[in-house]
C-alpha cells in the first residue's frame, strides 16, 4: 500500500500519474469532457475522504473543509506541480463539488424523510456526531440549511459572479482569505471586502425568509 | 423551499443593484460615518435602509450560515448514509449474490452459500453475514476501506475477498472464495502426516501469513478452523484480516473488547490480546506458534479445562507452556496419528522443534521471530539440519539481563535512568536489527563494545559503592566518542545520536547540539543526505530545537525528515507517520492551529493503519490533537482525545512515565477549558507530580505543568492560590529560559494575567506589552499569542481609565482572531466582550450594544451550557440595558448570570452576591 506518500490511496482510486493534473489542462483549454471527468473523480474522491476523516475518529466529528479539500488536493494532484491557473480550477471545482454533495445529499434526505414517514428521531445521529450535535441541527435541519445556501448562492451568482465563486472556495472549499486572493488573483484587501459584501446580500437574501 | 415568482427573496434580488451599490459606499466607513451616510439616504434608497443596516451588521458580524466552512457546519450531512429498509431473508440478494442456503454461524457472525445472480458470470462463494452493525456511517466507512485494502490480497494459499458491502439493516457482509477444506490439525491428523509433512504444510501457511503482513494486514484470529487444506492438500486461509474489518465496523458498545485488540476466540488469544496490548505481526507470530504446537503434539498449551475465560486469560498472559516434546509424553494417540510412537515422538520434538515453538509463543511481542518470514527461515533451517536461531541465546535477551541487572547501579536518579535505558533500548533494538544482516555485525560489534566498556564504569562493584549520575556516564560516553571508533563511522554516528539525544532528554542543549550537529555530518557521509539514516538525525535535531522552543528551525528540520521518509517508502512508513506527528506538534506550537489539525489528523490516519489505535504510538498523536483542539476553542472535541491517550498510556507505561503526565495535562487544560475546574484541577495536580518525581524541579516541562495549574486554578477563582503557583514558576523560567522565548512569554504573560486578577493593573499591563513584544519577535504579529497579550493589555488599559488604548489593542485582537481561529470562536467572543466595554467607556452605546449582543449570542455557541464567560458577557449587557433604562432587559441578563454563578461558584461567592445586589438595585419592571 503506498498510501502516504501523496500519490492516490491505494484504497482510492488507481488513477494513472498525473492523471488530474492533464484532465485540469484539458479543461483549461476547453475539454468540456475532461471537467466531465474531472467532477466525477472529485465527486467520488471527495465523499470518501469525508466519511474516512470522520470514520477515523471513533468519538467526534472533528470534519474540516480546509483539511478534506486539501487532501483531496495531495491525493489527486499529489507531487505535480500544476499551472496556477490549473489550480485555480482546482480549487474552483472541488468547491463546487462539495457543494454538489451537500445538496445531492440534502435532497436525498429530506426526500427520504418525506417518503418514508417513519424515519425514529434523529438520535443516532446525535450520539453519533458527539460535539457537533450539540450544535443542535438535526439532519434533516441541515439538510433545509445546505439546500437554502445553495438557493442564495444560485442568485448571488446571477447578481454577481464573482462574489459567488468567492463564496464557494471559502465557504465549501475552506479557503482562507490568502489563498483565495492568490487563487483569484486578486489582493487581500479585495477579497476581504468581497467577502463582506457577498455575506451582506447573503444575509440579505435569508433575512427575508425571516 | 421554493417559492413563487414575486415572492419576498425575488423581489429583493431585484434591488440587488441598488444595495450593492450602497453597500460598495458604505462597507469601508466607520461606524459614525455609516450612520451619518445612512441619515442622508436619497428619498428613493430610504426604503432600503432597514435591509442594508441588517446587511451590514451581517457584513461586519460573523454568524449566520456561512459562520463555518461546510464541512464543519454539516458534517453529519455530509458523510450520513440514507437509511434503508432492513430486509435480509434466505433467498434474498446482498449485491450481485443470491443466497442458497446456510453454511454456519458463529461468534462473527452467518455464513451462507451464495451464488452470483446477476449474470455477469456463475460463481459460487461463500457469504458471511457479520454480526456487527456498520449503520454508522463512519463504521461503515471504514469497513469499506477494510475491504478494499483486504481485496487486494491475492495469495494462492489465501481465500480471495471477492466483494463485500453493507445489507439494508447495516451488517456488514462479505464475499468470499467458497473454501472446500479441513481445518488443518483435522487434516493432518486423519492422514497421519508425519512430523516432517506436518512441518512442510505448515510452511506453507507461514508463507501465506508472511504476505499478508507484507502488505500490512494482520490476521489477529488465527486459528486451525481458519486454515483449512483441501483434498488435494492445497492450504487455504480464511478471514484474513476479518477480524480487525469486524472490529472496524463494530459497535464500540457491544464490543468494547475487540476494539482493545481482544481476541475473538479466546484458545488461541496472545498475551497482549488478553492484556490489551497492541495487535501487530507478532501477534500472528504467536498464533503461528500455537498451530504449530497443536500440530506437532496435539495438544494446546493452554486449557480451558471448565475453568472460565477469565482463568483462561491469566494463564495466558501470565502461565509458561510447557514445550511440546512434554506436552506429547504418554501421547498414544497424538503419536499413532503422527505415524509414530510416543517415546519417539518426544524425541523428535524435543530440542529445536521445542525451541522453535517457545520462540513464536513466547509472552513479550519482541522476544519471538520479528517476522513470519523468520519464523520460515528457522523451520527451513531445522529440516535441513543447519542449526537453528531460537536455540542460540539470542543477544536481546542478554541485553535486557544486562541492563536488569545493572539497572541498579546506574538507578542513582531513577528516571534519568530511564531516560538512558529508553535510548539504549532503542539503540538495541538497531543492533538486532544489525544483527541480522551480517555486513553489518562489524559496527553492531562495535556499538556493544563501546556499551559495555562504558557501563562497566558504573558497575556497583567498580563504582566502589558510590551512585554514579547519569549524567556523569553520558560525560564519559561523550568523552570517549570524541576520540575512539574513528574507524567506525557509522557506530560512531549511531552513538553520537544515541547520547546527542540523552543530553537532549537531559535538556542538556548544548552538549546535545555538539553531539548531534557531529552525528549529522557522519551521518550524511556515510549514508547520503537524504538517507533514512541521516532522516533519523534531523528527527534528533528537530526535537531539540522544539525542546528550546525554536519552533520554526524545528519546522524546517521535520518536514525535512518527513519528505526523506515519505520518499523512502514502505520501509520508512513509521518514521514518516512520526515526523508528521512532529510536524503538527510544532505547528501547533507555532499557533498555527488549522495547519497543525491537518497535520495530526492525517498523523492519527498513518498510525490508526501502523499500530492500531489501542497503541502508545496513536496516543501520543492523539494527546497532541486534543491540544490542538483545545487551541481552536474545540475543548469538548478534544476530551475524549485526551482521554484515549491517557487510557492507553496508563495501561502500557509504568505509572510515573512523563506521558503519562503529559496525557494527564491535555486532558486537564482540556475539562478546564471546558468549564470543568475541579476535575482539571486534580489531573494537572497529579501531572504535575509526575513531573516533579521524574525530572526534579528545574525542567521545562514542570514550568509548564506549573503554569497548567495556575491557569486552571485562576479559572476556578482560586487567586491566590494561582499567584503562589505563578511565583514559584517565574524565577525557574527565567533561570532555565533564554531570555527571547516562546515559554518565557507564556508565563510573564500569566503572571501579568494574576497581577491583573489581583487588581495591580499597571503592573499588569506592563507584564502584557512585555509578552506582546517577545511574542512579535517568536510568532509575528498576526498570531493567537499577540492577540491574546493585546487583548489582555486592551482590559488593563480599560482598567487603566484608557478606554481609546483599550479599544485600538482589543479591536487588533479581534482582527486577529477572527481571522485565525475563525468567527465562531471563544477568543472571538471574549475579545467582543472587552471592546464593548471599551466603547461603553467611550460612550459609543450602540456600538457597545452590538458587541455585547453578539458576544452573548456567540459565547451560547462556543462556550459549554452555562460557562462563567457567558455570565460575565451577561452582566456586561445587563449593566449598559441598565443605564439606558430598559430594566427589564438588564433584570432578565442579570437572573441569568446569577444563576449560571450560583451554579458554578456557588450561592456564597462574592461574584454571586454581587450580581445578587445588582438585580436587588433594578427598578421594578
Amino acid at each position: 500500500m503506498s498510501a502516504h506518500s501523496g500519490a492516490p490511496d491505494a484504497a482510492g482510486i488507481a488513477l494513472p500519474p498525473g492523471e488530474v493534473t492533464r484532465l485540469l489542462g484539458a479543461w483549461g483549454g476547453g475539454d468540456r469532457a475532461a471537467a466531465d471527468r474531472l467532477f466525477a473523480l472529485l465527486y467520488e474522491e471527495l465523499r470518501r475522504i469525508a466519511h474516512r476523516a470522520l470514520a477515523d475518529q471513533r468519538h467526534e466529528a472533528t470534519l474540516q473543509t480546509t483539511a478534506l479539500v486539501h487532501e483531496l488536493y495531495l491525493r489527486l494532484v499529489g507531487g505535480f506541480k500544476p499551472e496556477s491557473d490549473d489550480r485555480r480550477r482546482f480549487f474552483g471545482a472541488a468547491a463546487k463539488v462539495m457543494r454538489r454533495i451537500l445538496v445531492d445529499r440534502a435532497r436525498e434526505r429530506l426526500a427520504e424523510k418525506r417518503g418514508a414517514g417513519v424515519r425514529p428521531s434523529s438520535l443516532d445521529e446525535a450520539s453519533l456526531m458527539g460535539g457537533a450535535a450539540a450544535d443542535g441541527a438535526s439532519l434533516e435541519a441541515q439538510a433545509a440549511e445546505a439546500l437554502a445556501v445553495d438557493q442564495a448562492l444560485a442568485a448571488l451568482e446571477r447578481h454577481d459572479p464573482r462574489l459567488a465563486e468567492l463564496v464557494e472556495l471559502r465557504f465549501f472549499a475552506g479557503c482562507s482569505v490568502e489563498e483565495s486572493a492568490e487563487l483569484l488573483g486578486l489582493s487581500q484587501r479585495t477579497v476581504k471586502r468581497d467577502w463582506q459584501k457577498a455575506r451582506a446580500l447573503l444575509a440579505d437574501w435569508f433575512g427575508a425568509g425571516a | 423551499m421554493s417559492e413563487p415568482d414575486g415572492g419576498p427573496r425575488t423581489l429583493r434580488v431585484a434591488s440587488w443593484p441598488r444595495l450593492d451599490r450602497l453597500l460598495d459606499r458604505l462597507l469601508d466607513l466607520s461606524e459614525e460615518e455609516v450612520c451619518r451616510e445612512l441619515a442622508g439616504l436619497v428619498p428613493e434608497d430610504l426604503p432600503l435602509r432597514p435591509r442594508l443596516e441588517a446587511a451590514l451588521t451581517a457584513a461586519r458580524g460573523e454568524a449566520g450560515p456561512l459562520a463555518r466552512p461546510a464541512a464543519e457546519s454539516w458534517a453529519p450531512l455530509l458523510v450520513g448514509e440514507l437509511p434503508e429498509r432492513p430486509a435480509v431473508a434466505p433467498g434474498a440478494r446482498l449485491g450481485p449474490w443470491e443466497i442458497e442456503g446456510e453454511l454456519g454461524r458463529g461468534g462473527m457472525g452467518t455464513v451462507y452459500a451464495v451464488r452470483r445472480a446477476d449474470g455477469v458470470y456463475d460463481q459460487p462463494a461463500a457469504l458471511k453475514l457479520l454480526a456487527a452493525n456498520a449503520d454508522e456511517p463512519a463504521s461503515r466507512a471504514r469497513f469499506l476501506q477494510e475491504r478494499q485494502i483486504l481485496a487486494r490480497l491475492e495469495h494462492p494459499a489465501i481465500a480471495r475477498l471477492l466483494d463485500g458491502g453493507v445489507a439494508p439493516d447495516g451488517r456488514p457482509w462479505l464475499a468470499l472464495e467458497r473454501v472446500d477444506g479441513v481445518p488443518i490439525t483435522l487434516f493432518a491428523d486423519t492422514r497421519r502426516l508425519s512430523v516432517e509433512n506436518r512441518l512442510r504444510l505448515f510452511l506453507a501457511v507461514v508463507g501465506a501469513v508472511d504476505f499478508a503482513h507484507r502488505n500490512l494486514v494482520v490476521h489477529r484470529d488465527l486459528k486451525p478452523s481458519n486454515i483449512l487444506v483441501s483434498a488435494s492438500g492445497e492450504v487455504k486461509l480464511l478471514d484474513f484480516g476479518i477480524a480487525k474489518l469486524l472490529d472496524s465496523a463494530a459497535d464500540e458498545l457491544v464490543s468494547t473488547r475487540t476494539l482493545l485488540g481482544a481476541p475473538l476466540t479466546p484458545q488461541y488469544a496472545a498475551p497482549e490480546q488478553v492484556t490489551g496490548g497492541a495487535v501487530t505481526t507478532a501477534t500472528d507470530v504467536y498464533a503461528l506458534g500455537l498451530v504449530l504446537y497443536e500440530l506437532l503434539c496435539g495438544a494446546r498449551p493452554y486449557r480451558v479445562d471448565g475453568g472460565s475465560a477469565l482463568a483462561l486469560e491469566r494463564s495466558i498472559a501470565t502461565t509458561d507452556a510447557k514445550p511440546p516434546s512434554s506436552a506429547a509424553r504418554n501421547a498414544g494417540e497424538a503419536a499413532t496419528a503422527r505415524s509414530t510412537t510416543p517415546e519417539r515422538l518426544v524425541r523428535r520434538l524435543a530440542g529445536d522443534l521445542d525451541a522453535i515453538v517457545g520462540k513464536a509463543i513466547a509472552k513479550q511481542p519482541a522476544d519471538r521471530y520479528s517476522t513470519a518470514d523468520a519464523l520460515r527461515r528457522d523451520l527451513e533451517n531445522h529440516l535441513a539440519g543447519r542449526p537453528i536461531v531460537a536455540r542460540r541465546e539470542s543477544f536481546a535477551g542478554r541485553a535486557r539481563k544486562f541492563a536488569r541487572r545493572h539497572r541498579v547501579g546506574v538507578a542513582a536518579t531513577a528516571a534519568l535512568a530511564a531516560a538512558l535505558l529508553a535510548g539504549l533500548a532503542a539503540l538495541g533494538y538497531a543492533l538486532l536489527q544489525s544483527r541480522a544482516r551480517l555486513a553489518e555485525a562489524e559496527r553492531a560489534e562495535a556499538i556493544q563494545g563501546f556499551l559495555l566498556a562504558l557501563f562497566s564504569e558504573v558497575d556497583p562493584e567498580r563504582a566502589l559503592g558510590r551512585e554514579v549520575p547519569l549524567r556523569e556516564v553520558v560525560d564519559r560516553g561523550a568523552a570517549r566518542l570524541a576520540t575512539e571508533l574513528r574507524d567506525q563511522p557509522r557506530a560512531r554516528a549511531e552513538l553520537l545520536l544515541t547520547l546527542g539525544t540523552i543530553y537532549r532528554r537531559l535538556a542538556l542543549y548544548p552538549e546535545a547540539e555538539r553531539l548531534l550537529d557531529e552525528a549529522l555530518a557522519v551521518t550524511r557521509g556515510e549514508h547520503g543526505e537524504r538517507s533514512p539514516e541521516a532522516g533519523r538525525v534531523l528527527v534528533a535535531l528537530g526535537d531539540l530545537d522544539y525542546w528550546r522552543d525554536d519552533y520554526q528551525r524545528a519546522l524546517d528540520l521535520q518536514l525535512a525528515a518527513l519528505a526523506i521518509f515519505s520518499a523512502a517508502g514502505v520501509d520508512s512508513r513509521a518514521e514518516a507517520a512520526s515526523a508528521q506527528f512532529n510536524v503538527g506538534a510544532t505547528l501547533r506550537q507555532l499557533g498555527r492551529y488549522q495547519e497543525a489539525l491537518a497535520a495530526e489528523l492525517r498523523a492519527l490516519e498513518l498510525e490508526s493503519a501502523l499500530h492500531g489505535e489501542a497503541s502508545l504510538e496513536y496516543a501520543d498523536v492523539a494527546a497532541g490533537l486534543a491540544l490542538t483542539l483545545q487551541n481552536l476553542d474545540r475543548s469538548t472535541e478534544a476530551i475524549p482525545h485526551a482521554a484515549l491517550a491517557l487510557v492507553t498510556r496508563r495501561r502500557l507505561l509504568p505509572a510515573d512515565h512523563p506521558r503519562v503526565a503529559d496525557a494527564l495535562e491535555a486532558l486537564g487544560l482540556a475539562r478546564m477549558a471546558a468549564g470543568e475546574s475541579v476535575s482539571a484541577i486534580a489531573a494537572l495536580e497529579e501531572s504535575l507530580a509526575i513531573r516533579r518525581r521524574v525530572f526534579g524541579s528545574e525542567h521545562p516541562a514542570v514550568l509548564e505543568g506549573l503554569n497548567s495549574l495556575a491557569s486552571a486554578l485562576e479559572d476556578a477563582a482560586r487567586f491566590e492560590e494561582a499567584l503562589a503557583v505563578r511565583r514559584e514558576a517565574m524565577p525557574i523560567a527565567r533561570r532555565i529560559l533564554p531570555p527571547v522565548n516562546d515559554s518565557l512569554a507564556v508565563h510573564v504573560n500569566n503572571v501579568a494575567g494574576v497581577a491583573f486578577r489581583l487588581g495591580r493593573f499597571e503592573e499588569a499591563a506592563a507584564g502584557f506589552e512585555e509578552a506582546a513584544a517577545i511574542w512579535r519577535f517568536t510568532a509575528g504579529e498576526k498570531s493567537t499569542r499577540v492577540a491574546a497579550a493585546r487583548n489582555n493589555l486592551g482590559f488593563a488599559l480599560l482598567e487603566l481609565g484608557r478606554p481609546g488604548e483599550a479599544k485600538r489593542e482589543v479591536a487588533a485582537a479581534l482582527a486577529i482572531r477572527e481571522e485565525l481561529l475563525g468567527v465562531e470562536s471563544a477568543g472571538v467572543a471574549q475579545s467582543l466582550r472587552i471592546l464593548g466595554l471599551a466603547r461603553l467607556a467611550l460612550g459609543e452605546r450602540a456600538g457597545a450594544r452590538a458587541d455585547f449582543d453578539r458576544a452573548v449570542a456567540l459565547s451560547r455557541r462556543v462556550y459549554p451550557e452555562r460557562h462563567l464567560r457567558l455570565a460575565e458577557t451577561l452582566a456586561a449587557r445587563a449593566r449598559l440595558a441598565a443605564a439606558d433604562g430598559r430594566n427589564a432587559a438588564a433584570r432578565q441578563d442579570l437572573e441569568e448570570a446569577l444563576a449560571i454563578r450560583a451554579e458554578r461558584l456557588g450561592v456564597e461567592s462574592p461574584l454571586t452576591e454581587e450580581l445578587r445586589k445588582e438585580v436587588a438595585h433594578l427598578p421594578p419592571g
